[in-house]
């Protein structure tokens, strides 16, 4: 037994007890990488768990000095750019429900956003996201931001909006989830969430109502997100009949369904139609191929929310792409990208609007809030 | 001969340990969708989603192999006591609990609570934080793990309890 202790120092031991650990806990973490991923149907490939997601700007070959999202909105309009550098984060995708969720934005990228409102309102804003923002559940609330910073910078900004560096820190606040506004690190107040997207309307100091502003550009970008993951979800739900020539077709909700009168000069129920076209001619939807989602007063309710919104327009899915790992049967790269111009590519607007309705008065909605939007950006999911 | 069965039973353990260890590995090989561990290549694993082959011990099964392979490591690098084995054993599988405990979603709601930013500022904090909210709490695994260290302590028992009487 002599033998057997006498080998082995107590340094070494030591050293080798301590790299077991290590390594056991390593073992631990990597064994987890956030799940399976959901079955796509049709294409009989499946999706990861995880993908990384890049929005870069979209090319549209007739004007690329104008490359980005354009907002008009009453009394002013701003676009949001992503040029030259993608903004970058990470999707989840859930193994039962195949819903794909952002679930974190990467530290380090940029978002610009110009004010070309005559005159302008609040001026060229750099966003720029400083510590990594984690979105997920907290109080009651579900797929928040929870943890991370985000920096707005006033460029060029009309007089007495130059507010320098706006930190907008994700927080607890006293009523819930929020966020800390900082104005040149000074806490400026801490708002929950309802309140910090109320301050862009209200008169509180310009520096909240720009970190308010700055952060809905990034909410809505996100949402253009969504909205192709909603479109990427019926192309493969419905690929045969696309393939077949047969548009796809859906009712949207109906104010009658839901106890009200629809706003004066708006239908009951809209319907929304996605077509295929067959761009990189093979009479197989595939890359390459492109989309029309054509929209046509479609009122979208939220029960959760007061506010709700009519869609109406054409949103076009330019160049699409979908890499499948054949011998894995997975999809390793799937969106809407740009191209070298003069081929335009990923996800343009024209001639899209977006009301949004309230109930005014018991049992009648009303358009409160009318914007627009042109242009667009590159979307892209790719393995990680 | 007191060497010999040492030598012996360290031999033994290590051999299990990483018999169980390669265990779990063919569980994500085989049974775990693409994708599902940072540590594998996702071509590497051949699982598709939905039920794997191993059916529900598919998700259980490497926790119980894992906890069972570390002590076992462990212990064959040590000479232990009765009361140090059962320390060795109480301690991974403490570790272990933690892991998976992180992973519920009480604790991912206290995280969110914490003042924000906070964590982003600790180093490594961010990268346990993305284990904890991409992993799935599973009860089964807190019983495979219990599992999992009974089964080293019974072996390690056993082993020295051989050495003893040979």
């Amino acid at each position: 037994m002599r033998q057997e202790t006498g080998s082995w120092s107590v340094f070494k031991r030591f050293t080798v007890l301590m790299a077991i650990v290590a390594a056991g806990i390593i073992t631990i973490v990597g064994s987890n990488g956030g799940g399976g991923g959901g079955g796509d149907g049709d294409t009989g490939s499946e999706l990861l768990a995880t993908y990384d997601i890049s929005i870069e700007r979209g090319v549209d070959g007739s004007d690329t000095a104008t490359d980005g999202i354009t907002v008009t909105f009453e009394g002013g309009a701003a676009s949001v750019r992503v040029d030259p550098n993608p903004l970058l984060g990470q999707y989840m995708c859930d193994q039962t429900t195949e819903i794909c969720e952002l679930s974190r934005i990467n530290p380090g990228t940029f978002l610009y956003v110009y004010d070309e409102s005559t005159p302008q309102i609040v001026g060229d804003l750099v966003i720029q996201i400083t510590a990594q923002v984690i979105i997920g559940d907290s109080g009651g609330m579900s797929g928040i931001p929870i943890i991370g910073t985000i920096q707005v910078q006033s460029v060029a900004a009309p007089a007495g909006l130059d507010a320098g560096f706006i930190d907008v820190e994700m927080a607890t606040c006293p009523g819930g989830p929020g966020v800390n506004i900082y104005d040149n690190t000074t806490l400026l107040g801490c708002y929950t969430w309802d309140t910090f997207e109320d301050l862009f309307d209200t008169s509180a100091v310009p520096a909240e109502q720009l970190a308010s502003f700055g952060f809905q550009a990034i909410s809505f970008l996100f949402e253009q997100v969504d909205n192709v993951t909603e479109v990427l979800h019926l192309i493969d739900q419905y690929e045969d009949d696309l393939e077949g020539g047969v548009a796809i077709t859906e009712m949207c909700d109906a104010f009658s369904n839901a106890g009200l009168a629809a706003p004066v000069g708006t239908p009951d129920q809209g319907m929304r139609v996605l077509s295929w076209i067959d761009d990189n001619p093979d009479g197989q939807l595939g890359p390459g191929d492109d989309f029309e989602g054509t929209i046509t007063e479609c009122w979208v309710n939220d029960p959760s929310d007061d506010i709700d919104e009519i869609l109406d327009g054409t949103g076009n899915f330019y160049n699409y792409v979908e890499n499948v790992d054949q011998f894995r049967e997975v999809i390793t790269a799937i969106g809407f990208t740009a191209v070298a111009p003069p081929n335009p590519g990923g996800v343009t607007y024209s001639g899209f609007t977006i009301s949004e309705t309230e109930e005014t008065s018991p049992g009648t909605a009303e358009i409160t809030n009318v914007i627009g939007l042109t242009g667009g950006v590159s979307v892209l999911f790719t393995e990680p | 001969v007191g060497y010999q069965a040492a030598q012996h039973r360290t031999w033994g353990l290590i051999a299990l340990a990483l018999a169980a260890l390669l265990g779990g590995l063919f569980v994500y090989l085989l049974d775990r969708p693409a994708g599902s561990a940072y540590l594998i290549p996702a071509f590497l694993q051949l699982g598709r989603n939905g039920p794997g082959i191993l059916g529900a011990a598919g998700s259980w099964l490497p926790s119980f192999l894992h906890v069972y392979a570390f002590i076992l490591l462990t212990l064959a690098f040590v000479r232990p006591t009765r009361s140090s084995l059962l320390l060795i054993c109480m301690g991974w599988l403490s570790i272990e609990l933690v892991f998976e405990l992180i992973q519920h979603p009480a604790f991912l709601e206290f995280l969110a609570g914490l003042p924000g930013g906070w964590l982003a500022r600790i180093p490594g904090a961010m990268m346990l934080r993305e284990y904890a909210t991409g992993g799935v709490f599973d009860p089964l695994d807190l019983v495979a793990l219990g599992f999992g260290a009974v089964a080293a302590y019974l072996t390690a028992h056993l082993a020295w309890k051989e050495g003893k009487s040979s």
